[in-house]
């Protein structure tokens, strides 16, 4: 088989791992006063375990997340930070009950959330599906 | 300045008000927690001193969250407390969090106040129960006759978290005391000996390493408590001692795992505990009478050890099952008792405690807990006070624990 041959395919499959990469497709935002446009995943991480409360300008985040049971946010916990939920929730019930950290704040449907991160300075959150709304803006996820 | 700052109720007297000035944002949160528990023990007095069955199960709590301006962050939380033979209502911690750098890989800042001992996997929610692993924690590591020396401190925290290539590191520098109550000279003296307990101030030192996919960790702390004690006697009393202090270096080693069914966690606890004074005599006998031979107490290198290892299983979503054994020694060197029941004549198992654990976690509701579990101990090490003279209560080498919670969280 030569390269000729195979490449057909090779794209093929190229294509198919991405979509498999793709197939979920969590957004983050946040809101338009964090004058950020990327962000790495370990720092979301540390944002998303209440190990960071401000933003590398010194504003306060704003932490927002969908009900533990929503399954966005399952896709994020699993996906995006790469931790089961359990770990997820067993940290923060250790870090709200020992008082070292706020217990970040809760809206129900992405729409809500895209809503109050619109509307809260230095708000961050997640949806799956991009929604179009004035005061939020996307932030690109990169690897270090 | 820093003694006197450290030194003292000042600092909580300080933050309290700062609740009180709210400012007009929405930027108070509360959170809290319900449980009753019922318990039986089969022989010996581990939990309560009247009844082998006890309700004596209750926690309150009730805590506040707080954004005094955008760089402050006020919390705090009160929390009553009836377990077994202790009941108490205290001020668990009230501090200010000043997160004062934050970078893309680390971040630094500081906590004042009466702030949680991190020191462990459990200590900081020991009481917690939707965060607590189970009803009664491993006692060879978590001991709760010294719950009062790891709790929470009075003082001041560094902390930190940077990430690197393989990993992040979380750490905390702490410097504080413990503030302590008056079962805390029942737990070290033992209930034959009168004592007014005070501590001086520790230092702490935390590290966990966690790995880059979050699957395991891997965390080394290590305090050295102090705490003194004065006697306090009276005409009649059988028995007194005189002034002393007890001294603990304490190290302990954790590692958990997760995978995506279950997890795992092992810790191991070493503590070096210097014991000075305590001389014991009997009060205001008269001087022609000769003082009885009381044994030694003084020690300068009594090491305990503990470990445990425990498998939890997600049996469902809401259901967990846990498995544990632990072992504990009050002196590594003499790990079956022997020696020391050949000097004191008291009796060997009084000096290592082992226990097989097997516990369910139910969460019936997000917000409703159940929490059943049976403790089948060898020893009674983990329940004795640290100078025990009398061991009459706890004369069962086997017993078992068996217990019940429901809890409820907001």
């Amino acid at each position: 088989m030569n390269l000729k041959q195979c490449a057909p395919q090779l794209i093929a499959f190229v294509i198919s791992i991405s979509i498999v990469q793709q197939s979920y497709a969590i957004e983050i935002i946040v809101n338009k006063s964090v004058n950020l446009s990327k962000i790495s995943y370990q720092q979301l991480k540390s944002i998303y375990l209440g190990q960071q409360s401000h933003w590398p300008s010194g504003n306060l985040i704003k932490l927002y997340k969908l009900p533990s049971s929503h399954q966005t946010h399952q896709l994020f916990v699993k996906k995006t930070l790469g931790l089961y939920p359990y770990q997820f929730n067993r940290r923060w019930q250790k870090l709200v009950f020992s008082g070292f950290a706020a217990k970040p704040n809760e809206a129900f449907t992405e729409q809500e959330l895209a809503k109050v991160v619109a509307k809260t300075p230095g708000a961050i959150g997640y949806i799956e599906n991009k929604i179009t709304m004035k005061g939020v803006r996307y932030v690109e996820l990169f690897d270090e | 300045m820093l003694s006197c700052l450290m030194n003292n109720k000042w600092i909580i007297l300080f933050i309290l008000p700062c609740f009180v000035f709210a400012n007009e944002q929405k930027d108070l949160s509360f959170a809290g927690f319900a449980s009753q528990g019922i318990s039986y023990t089969s022989d010996n007095q581990f939990f309560d001193e009247e009844d082998s069955t006890s309700l004596n199960m209750t926690i309150l709590a009730l805590q506040a969250n707080y954004l005094f301006n955008d760089k402050i962050r006020l919390s705090g939380q009160v929390m009553y407390r009836n377990w077994g033979k202790i009941e108490s209502a205290r001020i668990d911690f009230l501090v200010a969090d000043y997160q004062f750098i934050n970078q893309q890989d680390y971040n630094i800042g500081f906590r004042l106040g009466r702030i949680k001992s991190d020191l462990g996997v459990f200590n900081s929610t020991r009481d917690i129960p939707s965060a607590r692993p189970s009803i009664f924690l491993p006692q060879s590591v978590y001991q709760d006759t010294l719950r009062d020396t790891t709790t929470s401190y009075d003082g001041i925290s560094l902390y930190g978290n940077q990430v690197f290539e393989l990993g992040r590191l979380n750490w905390t520098l702490a410097y504080g005391r413990y503030p302590v109550s008056s079962d805390l000279s029942e737990s070290i003296l033992g209930k034959e000996l009168g004592g007014d307990i005070s501590t001086e101030n520790n230092t702490q030192i935390n590290t966990t390493w966690e790995s880059i996919s979050g699957s395991w960790t891997l965390s080394f702390g290590y305090e050295n408590p102090q705490a003194f004690a004065k006697p306090i006697f009276d005409i009649g009393d059988p028995i007194a001692m005189e002034a002393g202090d007890i001294k603990f270096d304490r190290y302990i080693f954790s590692h958990q795992y997760f995978a995506e069914l279950w997890d795992f966690t092992f810790e191991f606890i070493y503590q070096d505990t210097e014991i000075k004074g305590f001389d014991l005599f009997v009060p205001y006998l008269p001087s022609f009478i000769q003082q009885p031979e009381f044994p030694e107490v003084t020690t300068d290198s009594l090491v305990n050890a503990g470990f445990y290892g425990q498998w939890r299983y997600f049996l469902k979503d809401n259901l967990t099952l846990m498995i544990r054994y632990g072992r504990y020694f009050t002196d590594i060197d003499d790990k079956d008792g022997s020696l020391y029941q050949q000097e004191t004549g008291m009796p060997a198992f009084s000096r290592y405690s082992f226990d097989l654990s097997a516990g369910l976690k139910w969460k019936i509701s997000p917000k409703w807990q159940i929490n059943l579990e049976g403790h089948f101990f060898e020893g009674t090490a983990a329940i004795s006070p640290t100078i025990k003279l009398d061991h009459s209560d706890n004369d069962e080498k086997y017993w078992q624990l068996w217990s019940m919670q429901i809890s409820y969280s907001f």
